[in-house]
């Protein structure tokens, strides 16, 4: 599909054109809103229930709808708010939903020129299908033995503040955040169950693709205690905070690489790379291919900081504003990554010779210093100028350690141990200079300006892995960091008239990345990849009200971007590494035709391409083991076109009866399964769409019921069929005013 | 595999023809009204005063805000500060505050829809946050009252990668082996507010790392997908992309940043 701007520009130019040509239409007089519609209950508990059928991947449904699929019940809200006295206010908020495993508690009281205090907790539920890829060849599948992923997001905080008059506002604040259960990974093990023929040279094509799913089990905390000030000094408002953060997180990721496979030949020789002409058979009960990881990643953070802001008031026309923040953080790291195949050999599971490590410690220390300064200028009232500058300056020291097994022997039984460590240093500066304007002296009009460039500069020392016994450093990189980051916005607000109003604002984004080596050796930037980049592009928002029942909103966005990556200087050039063009544009439709009946229509089209050099890379020349073949199957551009819609529609069928209807549909076509024998991924080709129809009745001033039908679809080609899914869903509910 | 659609036009004429039989019903019948969440029945447009009368944290500082610059005034609300988002709000005046006398953006992001059509979408993409459903809000990571709207930006004294970090604190690091990716921030491989591709990434496949990664072909081996090229390696990656992505199960699998490799590679 070819895309043009050109195509774009066209239909928004008769569009424009036409709304111009209604100019001069009469303003709309803002209408109070209908007061004999159903309630909004001010105190009120809500209690739900609903229930599924689901046929197909249950999971799959579970992560797109975040709804269970099977059942779930409780309290879905309950929120009550009362005066105990002229001043005293209490406010509770709950909610308990079993199934979707929803719950709150928290309680607020709050006295007028004392304070409040307040406490909660809450959590709720993120479920995960544990997709992996799909390989049509032969119509390959590997699904995780246990699909029940999900994460518990939950927060407990508790919270005072004194708030006497004309004193200090003294808060202080704790909060403890988990994160805990399982979800997928979308780093995919491998698989030689694709169909395809063993790679034999010269033939290079690999029957190997990685789409085996994979889980991360979760397990993270994160403590934060904070103190503030407020104080009010004649024209000046300080602030003082004083913080203590602290996260402790240990994550294990769990990833089999050719899962249940048996091949006929050793496990030491699969490391060969003279593979399979290598490869010798061996007994019966050496075959297997399976390896598993089970990686371990902990971390254990300790901040301390303080932060000091000031906002003056100079004149009627200028406010300074002065800030500032330090911050220490101390990490403890630990973890291992042991990959061990279930080779039933003599001495049991054995570990894989290469990429494994175990007893990973060290940590890093960083020291931030943030300062900023900025002036507000109002010289009329019409204009607002913002001067602004930030400065940091951050000073990062790694060290870590661990060990590395090496396996040898068929079976793999003799082990040997190689103590491995690495260290980075980084010190940067990062200044960035902002300039904001804006301009309303233009009836209906605003005009309006923001630019930022964020400059860092800095130095950056590292060294890969190395063995301490026998080295006393590894590869370093050691570069003079420089880079330059610019934003900037200039757009306008038009207000034409009662009937229409036009948003337009282009936008520019560019990075200069201009780092030089400076090692003792010459020239080195290590891994680094000197990288330019540049995004352009323009949103433009159209509102149009016809008449009080009748809206519609267009929003359009385009955005193109490129990139250019220079390798070792000066010997490789500047390449352009990156097109990339989004076009996307929405519509809503507001219709209130009586007062009896509402919709709302929502359409988004989106196109957009991201291309990289390598569909232009050509073919890769014959070389002595490998045929020449096309490169330019194995990295496809990267397609992210979609299409969603959305109705909802609600009417009165009786004096105390409301109907809603909502249909919501997604589509992206944008799969290639012919790809598969050459790349992997190779798409999302996803429809889906749901249809719930409700009756909220009013039994009284204070109760409203509320029971609903819908059903559910999705076929998503991505997965081959094996994630999709179907089927009805119903839901009731009671809305009861205290 | 081929998509079916069920809908025929039987389904069609038959449901519509419902539809509509029941609305001419309701209007000819029943003279009540129905509105749309989550507006407030009875409310009229007060002004931006009236709400400074209480909410004095929020009016005092939107002159900084970036949704300042829009100069509110919008067609489909009248002309109005506050009121644009919050929606009228002489309910809530008159019942001197109150949770289901205003329209709170905090638990709804419709009002922020009203404009972002785009984030609509986005947010009803498979991948995306849980801001549909209430479990998160716009508010979370944008302020809307005062300063940026792109909480980090600017001269904040956080950094932009603060706003993901504060909730995702496994990514933040700091990690002995940092990757520069991290100095463009998360939104340089991720769409937080929702993407077609798994994990809100902006591409699903080695495209995301080819963008900046250019694994240029040493001379003499035109079309070669070089990695390391440019430090002068000769690697060959041909097979390992056709296998799967860069990050995939043995490769690169640490993206934010690794304790263990400066490859990212565990």
């Amino acid at each position: 599909m070819k895309v043009n701007l050109s195509d774009f520009i066209r239909p928004a130019g008769i569009l424009a054109g036409g709304l111009l040509i209604l100019t001069g239409s009469p303003a709309f007089a803002a209408d109070p809103l209908p007061s004999d519609a159903f309630p909004n209950f001010d105190s009120y508990i809500k209690i739900s229930g609903q229930a599924a059928t689901i046929s197909g991947n249950e999971a799959a449904f579970q992560k797109r709808n975040t709804l269970p699929s099977n059942s779930g019940v409780g309290i879905e809200d309950m929120h009550f708010s009362k005066d105990l006295s002229k001043t005293v206010t209490t406010v509770v908020d709950g909610r308990a939903l079993t199934g979707s495993e929803d719950y709150l508690l928290s309680m607020n009281i709050s006295k007028t020129d004392v304070g409040s205090f307040e406490a909660g907790y809450k959590s709720f539920r993120t479920f995960y299908d544990g997709a992996g890829g799909f390989f049509p060849t032969n119509n390959q599948w590997l699904a995780l033995t246990n699909e029940d992923l999900h994460i518990d997001r939950s927060k407990f905080w508790v919270e005072g503040t004194i708030a006497l008059p004309n004193a200090p506002v003294f808060k202080l604040r704790y909060t403890n955040e988990l994160r805990d259960g399982r979800k997928d990974s979308t780093i995919w093990g491998d698989t030689d169950n694709t169909g395809l023929p063993f790679t034999v040279a010269p033939n290079p094509i690999s029957q190997v693709r990685k789409f085996a799913p994979s889980y991360l089990e979760v397990n993270e905390r994160h403590e934060r205690l904070e103190l503030s000030a407020n104080y009010k000094v004649k024209d000046t408002d300080l602030e003082v905070v004083l913080f203590g953060d602290s996260t402790d997180n240990s994550d294990n990721r769990f990833v089999t690489r050719f899962p249940g496979e048996t091949i006929p030949w050793s496990i030491a020789s699969l490391s060969s790379s003279a593979q399979p002409a290598a490869k010798a058979l061996v007994a019966y009960t050496n075959w297997n291919n399976q390896v598993v990881i089970a990686e371990n990643d902990a971390m254990k953070t300790k901040s301390s900081g303080v932060t000091l802001a000031s906002s003056t008031v100079l004149s009627s026309k200028l406010t300074l504003k002065v800030s500032g923040s330090y911050e220490l953080v101390n990490t403890d790291i630990a973890g291992g990554r042991p990959l061990t195949t279930t080779t039933p050999t003599s001495t049991g599971p054995v570990l894989v010779s290469t990429d494994n490590y175990y007893g990973l410690n060290g940590g890093t220390k960083v020291n931030d210093y943030v300062a900023n300064i900025a002036l507000d200028y109002v010289p009329v009232p019409s204009v607002f100028i913002k001067l602004a500058y930030r400065v940091q300056e951050e000073y990062i020291n790694g060290t870590s350690s661990y060990t590395v097994i090496a396996a040898s022997g068929t079976p793999a039984v003799t082990l040997a141990s190689t103590p491995r460590t690495g260290f980075a240093d980084i010190n940067q500066t990062v200044k960035t200079p902002v300039l904001e304007l804006r301009y309303t002296g233009i009836k209906d009009l605003a005009l309006y300006f923001n630019g930022s460039l964020r400059s860092l500069d800095g130095d950056e020392r590292n060294t890969s892995s190395y063995n301490p016994l026998t080295a006393t450093a590894g590869t370093n990189a050691t570069n003079n960091v420089s880079e330059d980051h610019g934003n900037y916005t200039l757009g306008a607000n038009w207000r034409q008239s009662g009937f229409l109003t036009l948003r337009g604002e282009v936008f520019h984004k560019g990075h200069k990345d201009n780092t030089v080596g400076y090692a003792v050796t010459g020239p080195t930037v290590g891994d680094y990849y000197l990288l330019d980049s540049k995004y352009n592009g323009f949103k433009v928002t159209a509102l149009v009200r016809l008449s009080d029942e009748l809206s519609f909103t267009t929003r359009f966005i385009t955005q193109k971007g490129t990139m250019q990556v220079t390798g070792f200087l000066p010997t490789f050039p500047a390449y352009d590494s990156l097109n990339a063009k989004n076009f996307m544009i929405s519509e809503s439709i507001d219709w209130t035709p009586t007062p009896q009946f509402y919709a709302q229509l929502n359409v988004t089209g989106t196109y957009q391409t991201i291309q990289t050099s390598y569909p232009r890379a050509g073919v890769t020349p014959a070389t002595s083991t490998v045929n020449a073949f096309n490169t330019d199957g194995i990295v496809q551009n990267s397609d992210n076109n979609y299409v969603t819609g959305s109705l909802v529609a609600g009417f009165v069928a009786s004096k105390t009866d409301d109907v809603q209807f909502q249909v919501n549909y997604y589509h992206a076509a944008n799969g290639d399964a012919y790809l598969a024998p050459m790349t992997m991924p190779y798409g999302v080709a996803v429809r889906d769409y749901s249809v719930t129809v409700g009756v909220k009745h009013l039994f009284s001033s204070t109760l409203i019921g509320n029971a609903k039908v819908g059903y559910f679809e999705s076929k998503n080609d991505t997965s081959g069929g094996f994630a999709n899914y179907h089927g009805p869903i119903g839901y009731v509910s009671l809305d009861k005013a205290f | 595999m081929t998509m079916k659609n069920r809908w025929s036009k039987n389904t069609l004429i038959f449901g519509g023809t419902i539809v509509w039989g029941l609305l001419l019903i309701s209007c000819i019948g029943v003279n009540r009204a129905v509105l749309a969440p989550p507006k407030i029945p009875g409310a009229h447009y007060v002004g931006t005063k009236e709400c400074a009368q209480c909410h004095t944290d929020q009016t005092d500082h939107f002159a900084t805000a970036s949704h300042a610059r829009l100069n509110l005034a919008d067609p489909k609300v009248g002309e109005t500060g506050c009121e644009a988002c919050h929606g009228p709000g002489s309910v809530h005046v008159a019942a001197g505050g109150g949770k289901g006398s205003i329209v709170n953006p905090g638990k709804s992001p419709e009002a922020c829809f009203a404009c972002h059509l785009d984030k609509r979408a986005q947010f009803s993409l498979p991948n995306t946050h849980q801001v549909l459903n209430g479990k998160m809000s716009c508010a979370d990571c944008h302020e809307v009252h005062k300063g940026n709207a792109i909480a980090g930006t600017g001269v904040d004294l956080e950094g932009q990668n603060d706003t993901c970090t504060k909730c995702h604190t496994e990514q933040k690091g700091p990690f002995v082996y940092e990757h520069g990716a991290m100095r463009e921030g998360c939104v340089a491989c991720h769409n937080p507010h929702g993407s077609i591709n798994a994990k809100m990434l902006v591409a699903r496949d080695a495209n995301l790392c080819l963008r900046c990664h250019l694994e240029a072909s040493t001379p003499g081996s035109s079309g070669e997908i070089n990695a390391n090229a440019i430090r002068h390696s000769s690697e060959n990656h041909n097979s390992r992309l056709m296998q799967g992505t860069c990050w995939s199960a043995g490769c690169h699998e640490q993206p934010h940043g690794s304790n263990v490799s400066f490859h990212f590679r565990n």
